[in-house]
């Protein structure tokens, strides 16, 4: 993940180049979430990460984690050949 | 108002330096700014809008930035879509400025291009190199510009493969002396990580070579603006080994353009803050500051900009027109009892140009030439035994 002009930017390395699979574009929150999951966290302790470091229910973060592990999961998808 | 006058500038272009002066090298807890419009049209104009990013988060300078990232990142996966497939085929090649300057920056990201130039190290393959990419997609364009490259495209962006580093010069001595150190650049190669890939570039040396010819192309053509600048202060301020910088002079001597070289760093110091020593003086500096301001990005800034002579004598002048009758007419003017023939057509081409294409009149080409002149002469372009 790399941070320029204030957005994060997933990027898939792995990629050939061609076709090009464009990188996601995250925001502040979006960029913790990657962060964790790519530390190997799954979707219940990233919850409960977030939970802790934001000072906020568990219930309201379960859905923004939900949300956003499919998304990238979408994402990840759609760069396989 | 003297033609060093620094209020000849502008007050926006002033601010744009001092600007890109913070951008390049922020500071720990740097505070976006704001710049106003002027020094945003200017910046624009030069294409360097999203190198302010770090000095100012005006909605202009944060779209330009964005943009810039997106366009950076297809580059970068078009580049190593290209270097693997020729690498693939058995051909080196290494990459001209683009990533390999771009890393050097805060943000690498931010550094503005719209290609990716890569440098085929053995010239004598290209058309096999052309075949392969084109196996590979790529769909080399109908319309060639220039003599040193072959332009392809991919999916709308385009890829420059060099099989030398400029187009050739008004001086074959200077020309053989280019490829033969050229020719070494292969044997000096190095690779360097970035994003998951090892990228083949030049060494510290062959690099700064290749960014003050290109450069120096840019000055002769029609100027070069405020971006050239930047990669200077980049490349230079990260500082390199001393053994590369002796090998870098010596080339620069060798090719008669450390002068060059010299009043490049020079403006650097003095305008954007680069580290080293200023060699040339203030009033020198200024001309060719002034000289890049009026040439933005690609030297459009006026319909009589054109090229700056060696110098500003008949026999300069003569030697660009014969010049630009051998890059009109490649073939053509190896048959020297042609050459009558070519001049006329070159002549009438120019004037030509000068009416139709360029609006403007062949007493304002000239004088434009001869200001543009009076600069290049100080440098004493590929004299050898000229340097400091």
């Amino acid at each position: 993940m790399r941070k320029a002009a204030g957005r994060y930017w997933l990027i898939d390395v792995a990629q050939n180049g061609h076709p090009y699979h464009a990188p996601l574009v995250l925001n502040e929150s979006g960029a913790k979430m990657a962060d964790l999951f790519l530390k190997g966290m799954d979707e219940g302790e990233m919850t409960a990460r977030l939970s802790e470091d934001g000072g906020v229910d568990q219930t309201v973060v379960r859905g923004d984690v939900r949300d956003f592990v499919h998304s990238l999961g979408e994402y990840m998808n759609s760069g396989v050949k | 108002m003297s033609r060093t006058d620094p209020a000849r500038m502008g007050e926006a272009n002033v601010r744009l330096l001092a600007a890109l002066r913070q951008s390049l090298r922020p500071r720990p807890g740097l505070s976006p700014t704001s710049l106003g419009d002027a020094v945003l049209d200017e910046a624009e104009w030069h294409e360097v809008l999203p190198l302010l990013y770090p000095v100012c988060h005006a909605d202009r300078v944060q779209r330009a930035a964005e943009m810039n990232v997106h366009l950076f990142y297809r580059l970068l996966f078009l580049g190593k879509y290209a270097i693997r497939t020729l690498k693939g085929a058995g051909m080196q090649v290494l990459v001209l400025k683009g990533v390999s300057v771009a890393r050097w920056y805060p943000t690498p990201e931010l550094r503005p291009s719209s290609d990716v130039d890569l440098l085929l190290c053995d010239s004598s393959r290209l058309d096999e190199a052309l075949r392969v990419l084109e196996d590979a997609g790529f769909v080399v364009l109908g319309e060639q510009n220039a003599h040193h490259h072959v332009a392809l495209s991919l999916d709308g962006l385009q890829v420059e493969l060099h099989t030398s580093l400029v187009e050739a010069f008004d001086d074959a001595r200077i020309n053989d002396a280019i490829r033969s150190i050229t020719s070494g650049f292969a044997g000096r190669m190095e690779s360097f990580s970035f994003l998951g890939m090892d990228w083949p570039c030049a060494s510290p040396a062959d690099q700064a070579f290749c960014l003050v010819l290109h450069a120096l192309q840019h000055y002769l053509r029609s100027g070069f603006g405020l971006k050239i600048l930047a990669d200077w202060v980049i490349f230079w301020d990260r500082g390199i080994p001393e053994e590369e910088r002796r090998a870098y002079r010596e080339m620069c001597r060798e090719c008669g353009i450390l002068e060059f070289s010299e009043y490049l760093s020079s403006t650097c110091v003095a305008y954007l803050g680069m580290r080293g020593e200023q060699t040339v003086c203030d009033e020198d500096c200024a001309l060719l500051m002034q000289d890049i301001l009026c040439s933005g990005a690609h030297g459009k800034s006026s319909n009589a900009r054109m090229v700056a002579l060696r110098g500003t004598g008949l026999a300069d002048y003569a030697r660009e027109f014969h010049h630009q009758m051998r890059l009109n007419y490649p073939e053509a003017s190896r048959v020297v009892p042609l050459w009558p023939a070519l001049w006329l057509s070159t002549l009438f081409k120019f004037f030509y140009n000068n009416r139709k294409v360029r609006h403007t009149t062949l007493g304002n080409v000239l004088a434009e030439t001869r200001e543009r002149s009076e600069v290049s002469a100080k440098m004493h372009l590929f004299e050898r035994g000229s340097d400091r």
